[in-house]
């Protein structure tokens, strides 16, 4: 049987309890599926943590019915895409930083997919050198930005 | 909840015709009982925990949504 994306999330949320409406568009690498609730907030949780359980297990779900599927992206009522931007912003100060001082600057404790969105941002930043470092205590990595010599 | 636990963890696998899910009131909450087959505790619980922490997150957002207080436990049965 073909994995079946939309539907499974679909059962996931009503079973959840949370009316909602999901929107199945194409990616590149995968499938973006755009959930919109009145409850978003919950779904979302502190730092979009449920939302990324969400889409974890959503994923977990599709493997399990089809190994080639290709990945699914979810995301509840635009918050993603505002993630994304505030991230690409705290790039941006980041760089204008180590501009001004020449010194390090570390940023918090991001996850793969957070710092992806980082250094993406940062790619295109001469004379800035970045690299992520361990954090005690996390899985997270922190990226550390310096002046390229 | 039942449903939800009852779906995720089915769909999750290699037996699911082996889980099955009990709830269990105790002091004001729910406690979700999962058995399963031995082989599939391993990837209900995932790499670190990673999956029995993700479906207990979702958990509570679906129960505090419902105001519901509810848990859940994967129990073993120890081969006789």
């Amino acid at each position: 049987m073909p994995a079946q994306p939309k539907a499974t999330l679909e059962q996931l949320l009503k079973t959840l309890g949370f009316d909602a409406t999901v929107e199945e568009h194409p990616l590149e690498d995968g499938l973006f599926l755009d959930v919109k609730t009145e409850d978003s907030g919950r779904l979302i949780g502190r730092q979009g943590q449920t939302l990324s359980d969400l889409q974890y297990l959503t994923n977990r779900l599709l493997f399990q019915q089809d190994q080639n599927v290709p990945k699914v992206m979810i995301d509840v009522g635009g918050y993603r895409s505002k993630a994304r931007e505030a991230l690409v912003q705290k790039a941006k100060e980041a760089v204008e930083k180590v501009r001004r001082w020449g010194d390090v600057v570390e940023l918090e404790p991001m996850s793969a997919f957070d710092r992806r969105i980082i250094y993406a941002a940062l790619k295109d930043e001469a004379g800035i050198e970045a690299q992520s470092a361990e954090v005690e205590g996390t899985t997270k990595k922190a990226v550390l930005l310096r002046p390229k010599h | 909840m039942q449903a939800f636990l009852e779906f995720l963890v089915k769909g999750l696998v290699s037996h699911p015709d082996q889980v099955t899910v009990t709830p269990v009131p105790k002091e004001g909450m729910t406690v979700y009982e999962l058995r399963m087959h031995p082989d599939d505790v391993g990837k209900i619980i995932g790499r670190q925990g990673m999956t029995i922490n993700a479906i207990r997150s979702l958990l509570l957002a679906g129960s505090a949504k419902k105001g519901e207080r509810c848990v859940m436990e994967i129990v073993e049965e120890k081969p006789a």
